[in-house]
């Protein structure tokens, strides 16, 4: 083994990460600024040609496009199981011009999935990764198919998309892509190590990374735990960590309102560590406090649950959501992310206590929804035979309800939401029951924000505004994509595909 | 001379420690879960399960040893509602030790999540 002579930190850089550190807010949380002087020796305790942290859709797709082009992959994972948030999530993924959409009947266009992408991002975006991204939606969807992905026969309406373009797997859950793809690339020999959490993105006196310090035998969420081993990345460092949505503390210094009254549908590992030695090692950070609350979630389970996929899939397209002290609707049901969270927030009592919304639809508009019969079994969805008796059963103004649902229903008929502009995919209206219904809370989701990337997903440097050499990033932890509202189904496409991209660009340098 | 003599002297205390670390080791009783005990001869084959000297989490291969495999497992809670071995997220890879604590409590991280309820 060559013994190699990078540092930590080269002298030239250090003052300047030590000051993005600070800007970025990410300092204390590492606790080691300077150097790793009580850490291993100088000599590579492993090598590979391409180093991958995160195992989530960025991480695997990066880790398979890598490994293709011949080069030697690790995938490292801090916690016991791999896949992250891309693990536990509803599986849906916004493809602009599927074969599916096709066949339905239903025209879409890269054009018209940015465009949507840049009304809820509100100008945020940066665009020309959104079009990378629209662009590249068609052949991560290919990508998926051919490495055993399967996927539901309908093409879904999200929240914010003007037509139909969500893709569900068959088994509703982002594991319908994280484990088949996990399995290819084991296949290809990709090496996946779990409790594996990185320390520090180590540079040569250029800048360029050389590999990274971890953790292994980790025990999460005992920050010292695990032996500390240097692994050298030959070729390229591909940051796939994730958001920090279960990062409390520094998710309210980002916004302070995203305190702990508010839960997480992310797993716990979904922590800014990553975030930080990225800023360390010199990368921008972009708009870190654009952290997204998810519309519907359930104050009566914990996490991400059974209740998006009940709000998202049936109540909000095709039912209405009433706030409980007047019987009446407060927001379309469909906009995009962002609008709705902050409509459902401002329902507190003087006490400053959620007055929790309640979302109902009739049976006809339940279709589509794959977890209402888990929702129904464990509390968090509940049946009724009439309009009564659910306003009855959740303590909603009666009068104002039957009111607000003859109005709804007379909309509905006439194909116009003419109180908050909802576009009616289907004629259904709430006449018939039994009526579903569940309580809506918002939960922290996705952070939009991140590290500054190009369209080759090589991570920016805040001082030079170059490329870090031999740095990628992609998925959640890069920031600018989404802008100030992520569309729902989008973040899988941002992963697959900039998580392609950067494994390809991350392996071109290998030996 | 009288410096190399103190280094010979810290060399040999070093050794004896280790070496009555080690002893003391392969003499400590682990508290087992009871269907282990057996096969852990009541929790004082350490090397059973730990491959490492130190105490460190095993593979789930230190698993699958005598369970079979990941399959075989989840074959055998498949009348289990919402089956942990094969489920949307992990499929049947999930970490063994992400939920089995041998020495400990175990939990299963579907809580985090769900309200499902399992025996342990």
């Amino acid at each position: 083994m060559k013994k190699d002579r990078s540092r930590t930190n080269a002298p030239a850089l250090s003052r300047r990460s030590l000051l993005i550190a600070a800007a970025g807010s990410a300092a204390a949380s590492i606790g080691v600024l300077s150097g790793f002087a009580a850490g291993p020796g100088d000599r590579w305790d492993e090598e590979y040609d391409v180093v991958i942290v995160g195992s989530g859709f960025a991480g695997t797709s990066a880790a398979i496009e890598a490994r293709k082009r011949g080069a030697s992959v690790l995938v490292i994972e801090k916690m016991a199981v791999f896949g992250g948030n891309s693990a536990i999530n509803g599986g849906a993924f916004a493809v602009a011009g599927s074969p599916l959409q096709a066949r339905q009947g239903i025209k879409d266009s890269v054009e018209q999935m940015v465009e949507d992408m840049l009304k809820a991002g509100r100008g945020l975006n940066h665009v020309e990764l959104l079009r990378v991204i629209a662009e590249g939606t068609r052949w991560a969807y290919e990508f998926t198919l051919e490495y055993g992905v399967q996927y539901k026969d309908v093409v879904l309406q999200f929240g914010g998309h003007s037509i139909p373009r969500t893709l569900q797997t068959t088994n509703n859950s982002g594991g319908g892509i994280t484990v088949p793809l996990g399995k290819a690339a084991r296949n290809m020999g990709v090496i996946f190590r779990n409790r594996t959490k990185l320390e520090q993105i180590l540079q040569d006196s250029s800048g360029a990374v050389t590999g990274i310090v971890v953790r292994e035998g980790h025990r999460f969420p005992d920050e010292d735990s695990g032996r500390l081993r240097r692994i050298r990345a030959r070729s390229g460092l591909v940051m796939a960590c994730g958001g920090f949505s279960s990062d409390v503390r520094f998710r309210t210094r980002q916004d302070p309102g995203m305190d702990n009254s508010l839960q997480s549908t992310n797993h716990a590992g979904a922590t800014s560590e990553g975030l930080a030695a990225l800023l360390r090692a010199g990368a921008t950070p972009v708009q870190l406090d654009q952290i997204q609350l998810g519309p519907w979630a359930s104050p009566d389970e914990k996490g991400f649950g059974m209740s998006p996929q009940f709000l998202q899939q049936a109540a909000f397209p095709y039912g209405i959501m009433v706030d409980i002290r007047t019987g009446k609707r407060f927001v379309n049901e469909m906009a995009d992310r962002k609008t709705r969270s902050d409509a459902i927030l401002k329902h507190k009592d003087e006490a400053g206590n959620p007055v929790y919304p309640v979302a109902f639809v009739a049976e006809e508009g339940t279709g589509e929804s794959p977890s209402l019969g888990n929702a129904l079994k464990y509390g968090v969805a509940h049946k009724f035979d009439t309009i009564e008796a659910l306003a009855q059963f959740y303590g909603i103004n009666r009068e104002g309800l039957l009111a607000q649902v003859d109005r709804y229903n007379a909309f509905v008929k006439a194909g116009e939401d003419r109180e908050f502009g909802k576009t009616f995919f289907k004629k259904i209206t709430l006449e018939k029951g039994p009526f579903y219904a569940g309580r809506a809370w918002v939960k922290v989701h996705h952070c939009m924000g991140g590290v500054q990337i190009n369209t080759k997903a090589q991570v920016i440097h805040m001082a030079t505004g170059e490329p870090i050499p031999r740095l990628f990033a992609s998925g959640e932890v890069t920031g600018g994509v989404h802008g100030a509202s992520r569309l729902g189904s989008c973040a899988i496409a941002d992963c697959l595909v900039m998580g392609r991209i950067a494994g390809e660009n991350a392996a071109a340098r290998k030996a | 001379m009288r410096k190399q003599n103190i280094w010979a002297l810290l060399l040999i205390a070093a050794l004896a420690l280790g070496f009555s670390f080690a002893q003391e080791a392969s003499q400590r009783q682990a508290a087992v879960k009871e269907h282990h005990l057996g096969v852990s001869q009541n929790g004082t084959n350490c090397g059973i399960c730990h491959a490492a000297s130190a105490p460190e989490i095993p593979p789930d291969a230190a698993c699958l040893k005598c369970h079979g495999s990941y399959e075989k497992v989840a074959q055998r809670t498949a009348a289990v509602e919402h089956n942990p071995h094969d489920s949307p997220h992990y499929g049947t890879t999930a970490t063994c030790t992400a939920c089995h604590s041998e020495h400990g409590t175990s939990g299963a991280i579907c809580s985090d999540c769900h309200l499902f309820k399992y025996e342990m």
